[in-house]
């Protein structure tokens, strides 16, 4: 995580009024995260749907970059640029 | 979830069974499940075996050209300089910008020679000296599994390392001769040190707006891309308006591409599915994922397995003990590599059947 406040987290701080949000809150803000705090802001982030936001957010930009590709001739290439995109979002295994 | 393989796959795996109906299950060769993003982000060869043989299988032979200018020592008066980038560049790596680079000049219709190679070369050069020093930056003590640079030579080789491979590429950028291609990557390297600065600056800030996270990873990651697309375009000599729109394709590829990167580094797989989990088995459908793994196993679980699958109605539990039995038993990485041969099959004519292009999203 390296202290790097990304969208998945920026998404629930925002979303969320819970006690636990100040929490997280101040364990960013103070010093060094001992393994339990990585966990339990991990934990914050997906149970409170920040990676799902995260990739919806990432759909809307694929979905434009795949606009991009309307207007060029159908040819292998732009196939593959198409693939591309939809690979990020499938690139998990 | 995979989701586009797993429907690709079911459906060259339907498509083979009709061509060939005595299709050979024994394709998994050296890949296995190693964890995330492990697969294609460690292949000592450049990019992972779908973005290889599939995506960039129009430019594959490009591109293995820019590998091989890509592990050639750079000279350089100071030897350990080209021993730090040979390091770097040697040690993997999806070459995601040259396969950029490359696709979009063939797109755009480039063939006058081999500018493509070597600009493809310089995206990747670049990319490459960011790593170097985000390493720096993040004190990384590893990177694609090897030692960083800086664990290895210290900050102080290693960030003049960074610097040089920057300058390099600029150099040849010149040679090329090219000022609009010299000022896109030029663009590129100003934003990407940008998005580094901002990033510091956000850095542990729980006050980090969406908006500042945006500009962070447009500058930080979606601006090389975007120059990596631009100049494909720009060296096929199309109108504005492509170039453009290329530019663009670029940019948003990018922060797509970041945003999941960001996501992946707080969930585990299951997390990252957009749709439900075994929806397919749930739906009683088998598909190639596990008919593989049901074919490879012995083990009493198979047995259970098969069990579930011929009697009723799944439960919650039992999709997730299939699911978890094809995961762990190789069916999706298997599912790809079988996708893979059947699509280098498509291929090899140089162009794939329209009926295999992936479902759009």
């Amino acid at each position: 995580m390296e202290g790097k406040v990304t969208y998945p987290l920026i998404y629930v701080l925002h979303q969320d009024d819970s006690p636990e949000r100040d929490h997280i809150r101040d364990l960013l803000s103070n010093g060094q995260l001992k393994e339990a705090d990585v966990e339990r802001i991990r934990r914050y982030v997906t149970e409170g749907g920040g990676v799902l936001a995260s990739v919806e957010e990432a759909r809307t930009y694929l979905r434009k970059a795949r606009q991009q590709l309307v207007p060029f001739p159908d040819t292998v290439a732009r196939r593959s640029l198409e693939m591309l995109v939809d690979f990020i979002v499938e690139r998990q295994w | 979830m995979r989701w586009f393989f797993l429907q690709t796959s079911d459906f060259a795996l339907r498509t083979s069974l009709e061509l060939n109906p005595t299709i050979s299950y024994a394709i998994v060769d050296a890949v296995r499940p190693r964890g995330r993003k492990a697969p294609w982000a460690a292949s000592p060869s450049g990019a992972g075996p779908v973005l290889r043989e599939l995506v960039f299988a129009p430019v594959a032979e490009k591109l293995a050209e820019v590998e091989r200018r890509i592990q050639v020592k750079i000279s350089s008066r100071a030897d350990l300089i080209s021993e730090v980038t040979n390091y770097v560049l040697g040690g993997g790596g999806k070459r995601v910008r040259p396969g950029l680079l490359l696709l979009s000049a063939r797109m755009c219709g480039y063939d006058g020679g081999e500018r493509d190679v070597d600009l493809a070369v310089v995206a990747e050069f670049m990319h490459a000296a960011t790593l170097i020093h985000d390493d720096i930056i993040d004190n990384a003590p590893k990177r694609r599994g090897r030692p960083s640079a800086p664990a290895r030579w210290g900050p102080h080789v290693s960030v003049l390392a960074g610097d040089f491979l920057y300058s390099h590429s600029i150099q040849r950028l010149v040679c090329d001769g090219d000022f609009q291609v010299l000022k896109a990557f030029a663009d590129a390297t100003v934003a990407m040190t940008e998005g580094e600065i901002l990033e510091l600056r956000w850095h542990r800030n729980p006050d980090v707006l969406h908006q500042d996270y945006l500009t962070i990873i447009t500058c930080k990651t979606a601006a090389l891309f975007s120059a990596a697309c631009r100049s494909g375009a720009l060296i096929a000599g199309v109108d504005e308006t492509r170039v453009e729109a290329l530019t663009e394709f670029g940019l948003n590829l990018g922060i797509g591409f970041q945003l999941v990167d960001d996501a992946l580094d707080f969930a585990a797989s299951e997390e990252m599915l957009g749709k439900p989990v075994g929806n397919d088995l749930v739906e009683g459908k088998v598909t190639y994922p596990l008919i593989y793994v049901l074919h490879q196993d012995h083990s009493p679980e198979r047995d259970h397995i098969r069990h579930l699958l011929s009697n009723g109605q799944l439960q919650e539990a039992d999709v997730e003990r299939i699911r978890r039995y094809v995961t762990e038993g190789g069916g999706v990485l298997a599912s790809v590599e079988e996708a893979r041969t059947y699509l280098r099959k498509g291929g090899r004519q140089g162009h794939l059947s329209a009926d295999l292009r992936p479902p759009s999203g």
